[in-house]
């Protein structure tokens, strides 16, 4: 009876000591994962400033490129361009009904 | 012994005391002034601009779209030399070295030296490296097409916070709708600017401003302008108009005035070219007119087209005045539609007396005049018809062929438009839809604002006006093979009181094909030099844009080549 008395006692001391580990381990595994992870998430700062560096630097581009194809695309510029590629305005139109063979059109 | 040990222990109160003190100093007294100091370092607030909304054409192409755009300012006080550094920039900002010198006075620490600079002026300057010079972003409008409908586009300009505000136009009218709305962003921040991603953050989204589409073709305004260019110059006007429109939904196609203002460069213009012409300036329509008392009294049965006058003999007598026809020729006989044809007073006048003097004034409002159209554009006026007690005898006879009331461009086009349209009186839009930043578009559908004649009476007065082109004074001018509806007018400009008979607007109002009319064309010349008819100005450029306008639309004559 003394015997199993004495190793429940044992059994219990046993328990508590790796209770006690426990209590002081687990804190200190969090306080390193903490601290790992709010490095990681402060240096991500730097990777976000750099993204929205480039997308500020890609609108801007974006910005100069629609201008050029609004400026390249306007009647104005391609009036231009055919003046100075020779072509000409037309002076008059001609109209040829279906009725009629091409050859028999009226010359002008 | 025991008093060391109380002497020391005194000491060590006092200390814990002195600390106790100063840490109530700091963190209770002056707690909250260094806690405000610590936000406003870490804390960074800044405001995010909204993109502007842009414009377009009706197929998609960009009209008026954001481009970069900088403040360029100098610091006086890093300036060593400022007669160099002027020079230095002068050519680039072009500005006069003696204006940019005067700008750096020595008591000021930022000068503005370049408003609405461009990305290239930017980059120039920039590569000067000259001390004191730095750039504030300044966003700027584009206009690819130059100043082409610079003014029903209106421009962009700041407002008293300095802050982008549209003015005139479309620009003016739509503002709050293409402004957008900026954003704020609230966040921590290291000693480095970067953002602590731990930390406190707060975000206000942006909202872009939205983009119009319109209902202008890009193709018929750029023959509209390049049209009405060559008539000024070939005419000698002063001033024009040329507006084009759908008649059955009331879709400007085009609009075109001159003189007119690059919107780029507004601030060099006289503040007198901002106001579009075309909605904003009055004038009397003379002759054109006359389709529209035509359609009221044909509506109303009490004539017919072959109706013949009884008064056309010779000029007509009323209240002192006396009515004679433009060319001083008169036809005893004459139908309602040798009235329209020869575009005879007298038989106008006849007209007005068949119709009445009741109904003449309730046709005219139902017709639009006096009114605003609505159109979506910021600057439109109206002039109000006088008072019905205000009205003469002689005021309704000078009414039936236009002189003595007043209307402006868009009101005629849209009044005749009803005459083109089987009746039915539309309400003009500029604008297509309305484009959000999700890319839904908001369409602006076209609105019937009432019916004012019936489709019977708007097919006979067509004829009569396909019949006053074929056979009137404009015969030589018209394309053959194409049956278009028109009229043309010559109206006296009222100077002090009494018509000057040297100085006309000359006007040309028709729509084709007339059987189904693809557009409605107003084509106005203030002054012309070259000749004071409608018919020998305005008419011949109507038809020079109408057979563009053929091509375009793919018409083919019906009448033979």
């Amino acid at each position: 009876m003394k015997k199993i008395q004495l190793e429940e006692k044992l059994h219990q001391e046993r328990r508590l000591r790796k209770f006690t580990k426990l209590v002081f381990v687990i804190p200190v595994i969090l306080s390193i994962a903490q601290l790992l992870l709010s490095n990681h998430l402060a240096s991500f700062s730097a990777t976000m400033m750099s993204l929205q560096t480039e997308e500020d630097r890609l609108t801007f581009e974006n910005e100069l490129l629609s201008k050029d194809i609004a400026s390249q695309s306007s009647l104005t510029a391609v009036e231009k361009r055919a003046e100075a590629l020779s072509f000409q305005k037309a002076s008059k139109q001609l109209v040829i009904s279906n009725s009629e063979p091409v050859a028999l059109a009226p010359s002008h | 012994m025991k008093n060391r040990f109380f002497t020391i222990f005194i000491v060590f109160i006092i200390l814990f005391l002195t600390i106790l003190v100063r840490l109530f100093y700091w963190q209770i007294i002056k707690g909250g002034e260094l806690a405000a100091q610590a936000a406003a370092q870490y804390n960074y607030i800044y405001e995010l601009k909204a993109k502007r909304g842009e414009i377009f054409f009706s197929n998609n192409q960009r009209f008026v779209i954001n481009q970069p755009g900088y403040l360029i300012y100098a610091n006086p006080h890093e300036i060593a030399d400022k007669t160099a550094f002027s020079n230095l920039l002068s050519p680039i900002i072009q500005t006069d070295p003696a204006t940019i010198s005067a700008m750096l006075k020595d008591e000021l620490f930022w000068v503005a030296v370049k408003k609405r600079a461009p990305e290239d002026m930017k980059q120039q300057v920039e590569a000067l490296h000259l001390p004191g010079v730095g750039f504030e972003d300044d966003p700027l409008r584009f206009y690819p097409e130059a100043s082409t409908g610079a003014q029903f586009l209106g421009f962009v300009s700041k407002d008293v916070n300095g802050e982008q505000k549209g003015y005139f136009g479309l620009e003016g009218y739509y503002d709050r709708e293409i402004r957008g709305r900026g954003g704020v962003v609230k966040t921590l921040t290291d000693a480095f600017g970067r953002p602590i991603l731990l930390g406190d953050q707060s975000k206000e989204p942006i909202t872009d401003g939205r983009d119009l589409l319109l209902n202008i073709d890009q193709t018929i305004q750029y023959a509209v302008e390049n049209a009405l260019d060559r008539g000024m110059e070939k005419y000698g006007a002063k001033g024009g108009s040329v507006i084009v429109m759908d008649p059955k939904t009331g879709a400007i196609l085009a609009m075109a005035s001159r003189p007119s203002y690059d919107p780029f460069h507004f601030s060099d213009y006289d503040q007198e070219v901002y106001k579009n012409p075309a909605v904003a300036s009055l004038y009397e329509p003379g002759s054109t007119f006359k389709t529209l008392v035509m359609a009221s009294a044909i509506n109303e049965n009490v004539v017919t087209p072959e109706t013949v006058c009884t008064i056309c003999a010779g000029p007509v007598e009323l209240g002192g005045f006396t009515i004679r026809t433009w060319n001083n020729q008169y036809e005893p006989n004459s139908t309602m539609l040798d009235v329209l044809i020869h575009s005879d007073n007298t038989g106008m006048v006849f007209v007005g007396k068949q119709l009445g003097q009741k109904k003449l004034l309730e046709y005219i409002r139902n017709f639009g005049i006096g009114t605003k159209t609505n159109v979506d554009l910021q600057d439109e006026e109206s002039p109000l018809l006088r008072a019905d007690t205000d009205w003469h005898e002689i005021d309704y006879a000078t009414a039936t062929f236009g002189q003595g009331l007043a209307v402006t461009p868009l009101q005629m086009v849209r009044a005749v438009g009803a005459i083109a349209n089987g009746g039915l009186l539309m309400e003009p839009h500029m604008v297509k839809a309305v484009r959000k930043e999700t890319g839904e578009e908001i369409p602006i559908e076209p609105k019937v604002v009432r019916r004012v004649i019936t489709p019977t009476t708007a097919k006979v007065v067509t004829e009569m006006m396909v019949q006053a082109v074929d056979k009137g004074e404009a015969k030589f001018a018209k394309p053959k093979g194409y049956r278009i509806a028109g009229k043309t007018g010559t109206a006296q400009i009222p100077i002090a009181g009494h018509y000057d008979p040297t100085k006309t607007i000359a006007s040309f109002v028709g729509f084709a094909p007339a059987d189904d009319p693809k557009f409605i064309m107003l084509v106005k010349m203030d002054q012309p030099s070259s000749s004071i008819f409608g018919a020998e100005t305005a008419a011949p450029l109507f038809f020079d844009i109408a057979k563009q306008l053929f091509v375009y639309y793919k018409v083919t004559p019906t009448e033979g080549n």
